[in-house]
C-alpha cells in the first residue's frame, strides 16, 4: 500500500523549471531514497510534500488524500539546512516546536522527557541552543522531527556533519522507527547510504524523474555480467577465451563471459576444473555507478 | 489560531524576559535623565565665563539700569574715552569697550557702534549687546522727543482672541484648546513615529535572523507563512506596547528621582519641535488652571480609542512591509538598509506633514494626507486633538484598515517566497513577481 504518491508534479521558479512532471509512489513502511545531484530539485520536491510550498501543476496524495494548501500532520521533516533559535533553551525550543505540531503541553512534555533520556541529552536540555555542540544540536533537531510521532519521516541529508557515533545513534533510531511502522524518506546524494539503508529509490536529475524502483531490481537490471573469482591456489595462466577475462591481480580474476552462461554453470565448470575456490560472485554495479551513468546519460539528452 | 497564539507567545516571552530588554527599559529613562543632566551642566558651565564690557559714554547717554546685566555680560558705564579705557583693558579689567555717541540726527535709525575687543563674540553675546545698546538709543530718542516711559507703555497693546461658537454650541472652544491640542497632537505624533520605526525594524531583523539561521524551514513545516509573519508582528508589537506602558507608568517616578538627585527637571529639557516649543511657552503663559479645564474638555473617550486604533493599524501597515523586506534580503545588513530606505523616507515624510498639521490641522495638506494610508496613522493621530470632522476620522480609519489588509496579503506573498530563497538578493522586479506568483 502506498502512503505517499506524487502525480505529474511540477514547480517553476520564475523562468526556471525546478521540478518537471515528477511522479513516484512511496510504499507504506518502506525506507525510500530520494536521490539526485545538488540542485536537482530534491529540496523543492520535499517542500511541496511537506506543504511548505505548493506545486504549480500535479497532485500529491498522502494516504490517498490530496493535500491542498494544508500542512500534513503526518509528516516529520528534518531539512538539510536546519537551524534553531540560538537564544532559547533546548527544552523550551523543543516544547515550542512540539506544540506547533499540534501536541498539547502535557503530552509534549512526556514525549520530550522520553526522547531526552533516549538520546542521552539529560545534561543538556536546560542549556541554550548556542551552547550546544554540533552533534547535540543535531540530536535536538532529530527530536524536533520525530516528537509528534509522524507516519512519514523525511530526512534531508541527515548525516551531513555528524560524527560517526551520533550518526550511528540516529541511524539506529531511524531503523527502530521504521520497524515500528514509520515510513522513511531519505534525501541524499551519498549513494553508499542509500544502498545500505533503502529499499526503493527515485533518482531526480534536472527536476525530472530519471530512474525509479526497487534498489535490488535496479542493480540487477543494469548488471553487466561481471564476475569475480578468488582462488586459494595459483590461477591458471590462461582462461578459456569465452570467459572474456578483464583483469587479474594475484589470485583474483575478473571476467565478463557471454551473457548466456549463468552463474551456477560457471561455478560448476570451476568445480570440474578442480579449482580451490575461495570466493566467487557476480559484481552488481553500485548505486553510485548507476547514479553517475544515469545522470550523465540524462545530461546529454 | 492556537498556533498563532503559540508564535505570539514565543515572540513575546523570548524578548520581554531577555536581559537586554529589561536593561533597555530601565536604561532609556535613566539615559534621558543623565543626558538632560549633562546638557544642563554644560549649559550652566558655559555661562560662567563673564564678559566685562566697559561702556565709554562721555556724554551720559546711558544709565546703568538700561544696560541689562545678564549672566554672561557685565556692563561698566564710564565717562572716560576709549583711549583711557584701553589701558584698563590691558590690565585685564575689561574684555571689551563700547563707544557710545549721541546721534547727530534724531531721525537716524541705523547705528554702527564700535566694540573694541580681542575676544571672539558669539552670536548670543553680540545680539544681547546689540539689543541693550539699541535700548539706550531708543531711550535717548524718547528723551529728546519728550515722551515719558509711561506713555510708551500705554502704547503696548496685548490682544487674546476669545472664540465663541455660533451654531455648534456643544463644541466649547477656548483660546487654550489649540495649545493643548498642539501638545497632545505632538505627543501622539512622536509616540507613533518612534514606535512604528523601532518595532518595524525589530520585525525586520527578526525575520532576517530566522532566515539566516534556517530555523524557518522547520517552523514552516508546522505552520503557514502568514501565521508565522502575523505572529511575529503581533508579538513584537506587544513587546513595544509593554515597554511603552512601563515607561508611561514609571515616567513620573523617574522625573521625581531625577529632580531629587540632579536637580534637573526632565520634563522641561526634552527635545521638541519648534511648534511644540511655542505651544509649551504659550501653555505656561496661560496658567495651569486653563490647561486643566481644557484637558477636561477634551473628548478622551473618543481620542484614546481612536488613537489606539490608528496606532495599531499604522504599526501593522509598516511592520508587514518590514517583514516582507526582511524576508527578501539575506543576512546582509547593507542590502536591508537599501530596501528599507524608501519605507523610512515615507515615515519621515509623514512626520513632517504631521508637524505641519499641528500648525494647521484643517489645511488641505493635513486633510488629504489623512486619507493616504502611509501618512494617515501619524497625521490623523496628530489631528485628533483638534476636533476633526467625524467623517474624516472614520474615512481615514477605513482607508487605513483596507490598505492594511491588502498590504498584509502582499507582504505575506513576498514573505512566503522570500523566506525560503537563499543566496541572492531580490530586486524590486522580483518582489513584484513573487506577489503575482501562485
Amino acid at each position: 500500500m502506498s502512503i505517499l504518491t506524487l502525480e505529474q508534479v511540477s514547480k517553476t521558479f520564475q523562468n526556471f523549471k525546478a521540478v518537471d512532471q515528477v511522479s513516484f509512489t512511496v510504499p507504506q513502511g518502506s525506507i525510500y531514497g530520494l536521490l539526485g545531484p545538488n540542485g536537482a530539485g530534491k529540496t523543492t520536491i520535499i517542500r511541496m510534500i511537506t506543504g511548505i510550498t505548493h506545486p504549480d501543476n500535479g497532485s500529491i496524495f498522502i494516504k490517498g488524500k490530496k493535500i491542498n494548501d494544508t500542512i500534513p500532520r503526518e509528516i516529520g521533516y528534518m531539512p538539510e539546512e536546519r537551524g534553531l533559535y540560538k537564544k532559547m533553551t533546548v527544552w523550551d525550543h523543543l516544547m515550542y516546536l512540539a506544540q506547533l505540531k499540534g501536541m498539547d503541553e502535557k503530552y509534549a512534555r512526556e514525549e520530550l522527557k522520553y526522547w531526552i533520556e533516549r538520546l542521552e541529552m539529560k545534561t543538556w536540555y536546560t542549556k541554550k541552543v548556542e551552547e550546544l555542540s554540533k552533534g547535540m544540536t543535531q540530536k535536538a533537531q532529530f527530536i524536533a522531527t520525530v516528537i509528534h510521532k509522524p507516519e512519514i519521516l523525511i530526512l534531508d541529508e541527515p548525516f551531513s556533519g555528524l560524527d560517526p557515533i551520533s550518526a550511528n545513534m540516529i541511524k539506529d533510531e531511524i531503523s527502530r522507527l521504521n520497524k515500528m511502522g514509520t515510513t522513511i524518506i531519505f534525501s541524499t546524494h551519498r549513494m553508499e547510504q542509500v544502498e545500505e539503508i533503502c529499499e526503493r529509490m527515485v533518482l531526480i536529475n534536472k527536476g525530472q524523474n530519471v530512474l525509479e524502483g526497487n534498489i535490488e531490481e535496479i542493480r540487477k537490471a543494469s548488471r553487466q555480467h561481471l564476475f569475480e573469482l578468488i582462488l586459494e591456489n595459483e590461477l591458471p595462466t590462461e582462461f578459456p577465451n569465452a570467459f572474456n577475462e578483464i583483469d587479474r591481480e594475484g589470485k583474483k580474476v575478473r571476467f565478463s563471459p557471454a551473457t548466456d552462461i549463468s552463474a551456477s554453470d560457471l561455478l560448476k565448470y570451476f568445480l570440474d576444473q578442480d579449482f580451490h575456490i575461495l570466493a566467487f560472485k557476480e559484481i552488481f554495479p553500485s548505486i553510485n555507478d548507476i547514479f553517475i551513468q544515469t545522470v550523465e546519460k540524462s545530461n546529454i539528452i | 489560531m492556537r498556533k498563532l497564539w503559540l508564535i505570539i507567545k514565543r515572540e513575546y516571552t523570548t524578548r520581554v524576559f531577555k536581559k537586554s530588554f529589561i536593561l533597555l527599559t530601565l536604561l532609556v529613562p535613566l539615559g534621558i535623565i543623565v543626558f538632560s543632566f549633562v546638557i544642563g551642566y554644560i549649559m550652566s558651565r558655559d555661562t560662567v565665563q563673564k564678559l566685562n564690557v566697559a561702556v565709554s559714554d562721555p556724554q551720559h547717554m546711558s544709565t546703568d539700569s538700561l544696560l541689562v546685566k545678564s549672566k554672561s555680560i557685565n556692563y561698566i558705564v564710564s565717562t572716560a574715552s576709549y583711549e583711557q579705557l584701553k589701558d584698563e583693558m590691558e590690565a585685564g579689567k575689561y574684555q571689551a569697550v563700547i563707544e557710545l555717541a549721541p546721534p547727530d540726527d534724531i531721525k537716524q535709525t541705523n547705528f554702527k557702534i564700535n566694540i573694541h575687543t580681542d575676544e571672539r563674540l558669539d552670536i548670543n553675546t553680540s545680539s544681547s549687546i546689540e539689543s541693550s545698546v539699541s535700548k539706550v538709543y531708543r531711550n535717548y530718542k524718547l528723551n529728546k522727543l519728550n515722551i515719558s516711559n509711561d506713555e510708551i507703555n500705554n502704547l503696548n497693546v496685548d490682544v487674546d482672541l476669545n472664540p465663541l461658537a455660533v451654531f455648534k454650541q456643544d463644541k466649547k472652544q477656548t483660546a487654550s484648546s489649540n495649545v493643548v491640542g498642539a501638545i497632545l497632537g505632538g505627543i501622539m505624533m512622536i509616540l507613533m513615529y518612534i514606535f512604528v520605526l523601532s518595532q518595524g525594524m525589530m520585525v525586520m531583523r527578526s525575520v532576517m535572523e530566522e532566515k539566516t539561521t534556517r530555523i524557518v524551514e522547520v517552523i514552516l513545516s508546522s505552520v503557514k507563512p502568514i501565521q508565522l509573519m502575523m505572529g511575529k508582528i503581533i508579538g513584537v508589537g506587544a513587546v513595544g506596547l509593554t515597554q511603552l506602558l512601563i515607561w508611561i507608568i514609571f515616567m513620573p517616578l523617574f522625573g521625581i528621582i531625577s529632580s531629587m538627585f540632579f536637580g534637573v527637571n526632565i520634563f522641561k529639557s526634552r527635545v521638541q519641535t519648534p511648534e511644540m516649543d511655542q505651544a509649551l511657552q504659550q501653555a505656561s503663559s496661560m496658567g495651569l488652571d486653563n490647561i486643566m479645564t481644557e484637558l477636561g474638555h477634551i473628548h478622551w473617550w473618543f481620542i484614546i480609542p481612536v488613537f489606539l486604533i490608528l496606532f495599531i493599524l499604522g504599526y501593522f501597515l509598516y511592520a508587514s512591509l518590514c517583514a516582507a523586506i526582511g524576508s527578501a534580503v539575506g543576512d546582509d545588513q547593507g542590502e536591508s538598509q537599501q530596501l528599507i530606505l524608501p519605507v523610512t523616507l515615507v515615515i519621515v515624510m509623514g512626520l513632517y506633514i504631521a508637524i505641519a498639521a499641528i500648525r494647521a490641522p484643517h489645511s488641505q495638506l493635513a486633510v488629504v494626507s489623512s486619507f493616504i494610508p502611509f501618512f494617515a496613522p501619524i497625521v490623523m493621530a496628530t489631528r485628533l486633538a483638534f476636533d476633526p470632522p467625524l467623517w474624516q476620522v472614520f474615512l481615514s480609519i477605513g482607508i487605513l484598515a483596507l490598505s492594511c489588509y491588502f498590504l498584509a496579503l502582499l507582504a505575506a506573498k513576498i514573505y512566503r517566497t522570500g523566506i525560503l530563497m537563499y543566496g541572492k538578493k531580490a530586486s524590486y522586479k522580483e518582489l513584484a513577481k513573487w506577489i503575482f506568483s501562485k
